[in-house]
């Protein structure tokens, strides 16, 4: 049986993006800034006050944790993130419901108009 | 100056908050360059996070009306009582007993509901309460056999509409990820082998998961920790 994701959902577009950010490896927070203005090209760009304010939640929910540092050389002050089992759920379930919303928009828009 | 600026509105965050990310805040800021748009962004996360904590309005208005009330209440009394102990002993409650702990009032207490999950399933009762700034509590199980099982709470941790804790059952790790929406507490559960039994697989591997859901118990109503207490 799978844990019901619905109280989470849907994501904000901040809360997305970081998720989707760390779905592919572990980063700090500059790197999840960077990697949001990539995945989007640069129409969505996190400030760190953004970033920080979603990710405090998202540790609270248990969606992302602190990951040990990939280096000992690494600037102390860079701390790293990690997506945990519930939010690469919480992201699918998303992903899920986001793939429903862009079929019906579809089938919708190819319905032709009516004449008036 | 925009870097003082910038450090300033951190040091105004709430000081969780600031504990937690305004060094890495401010590394990010020194790495871009300091650029101004970060400032409104850092203006914008201020607000946000003094605004959207629960009871921070709530807290701010009976702290506004605390204070009115006191100073009307001073304003009489005052001259009739000058050099009395009384305003000494009222000063020393107030530092004593500190603000209304608004956090601590949505959240302490007994909450009774229910687990399904793909291990353990069953009636809950949550005991949960705060001292010192530490959060405390129980968690009583009934399992399908009718058995009744207890453990404390381990990292507790409530933020805004969040709660989080750990219990240890046996040779599981159960980890309670959940949120208070319109008084009634609801969440998932996801308990990991924790190691000390073989049978369960290795540690951190997945061996239920679940939902939960708890409201307040009422009061003089019969509860698992009541049952426990009995037997």
């Amino acid at each position: 049986m799978n844990a019901d994701l619905s109280p989470f959902l849907p994501l904000s577009p901040a809360t997305l993006h970081i998720l989707l950010a760390l779905a592919g490896e572990d980063r700090h927070g500059y790197g999840i800034m960077q990697e949001v203005a990539r995945q989007s090209e640069g129409q969505y760009k996190l400030g760190p006050g953004t970033l920080y304010d979603n990710l405090e939640k998202l540790m609270n929910q248990a969606m992302v944790e602190e990951a040990p540092r990939p280096s000992e050389n690494d600037d102390p002050r860079r701390r790293y993130y990690r997506l945990t089992g519930l939010g690469r759920r919480t992201l699918s379930a998303e992903i899920a419901r986001l793939e429903g919303v862009v079929r019906e928009a579809r089938l919708r828009l190819r319905v032709p108009r009516r004449a008036s | 100056m925009t870097r003082t600026l910038y450090r300033s509105l951190l040091w105004l965050h709430p000081p969780a908050f600031r504990r937690q990310f305004a060094e890495e805040m401010l590394w990010i800021f020194d790495e871009t360059g300091g650029a101004v748009s970060l400032v409104a962004d850092g203006f914008t996360s201020l607000l946000r996070q003094w605004l959207t904590r629960p009871g921070t309005v709530t807290l701010a208005a009976a702290g506004f009306g605390g204070a009115l009330h006191m100073a009307l209440f001073l304003v009489m009394t005052l001259p009739m009582m000058s050099r009395s102990p009384s305003v000494i002993y009222v000063r020393r409650a107030i530092q004593a007993n500190g603000p209304v702990d608004v956090e601590a009032l949505r959240f302490s207490g007994s909450w009774v509901g229910t687990l399904s999950s793909t291990g353990p399933s069953g009636p809950l009762q949550l005991m949960l309460t705060r001292t010192d700034a530490q959060w405390v509590g129980t968690l009583y199980m009934q399992l399908a056999d009718g058995a009744l099982h207890s453990g404390p709470l381990q990292d507790v941790k409530v933020l805004g509409d969040s709660l989080r804790f750990r219990v240890q059952a046996g040779d599981a790790d159960m980890n309670f990820t959940g949120q208070l929406r319109q008084g009634k507490l609801t969440g998932t559960l996801e308990a990991t082998a924790n190691g000390k039994l073989t049978a369960s697989g290795a540690k951190g591997r997945i061996v239920g998961q679940g939902t939960w859901v708890m409201d307040r118990a009422r009061a003089h109503s019969r509860t698992l920790s009541s049952v426990h207490r009995e037997a």
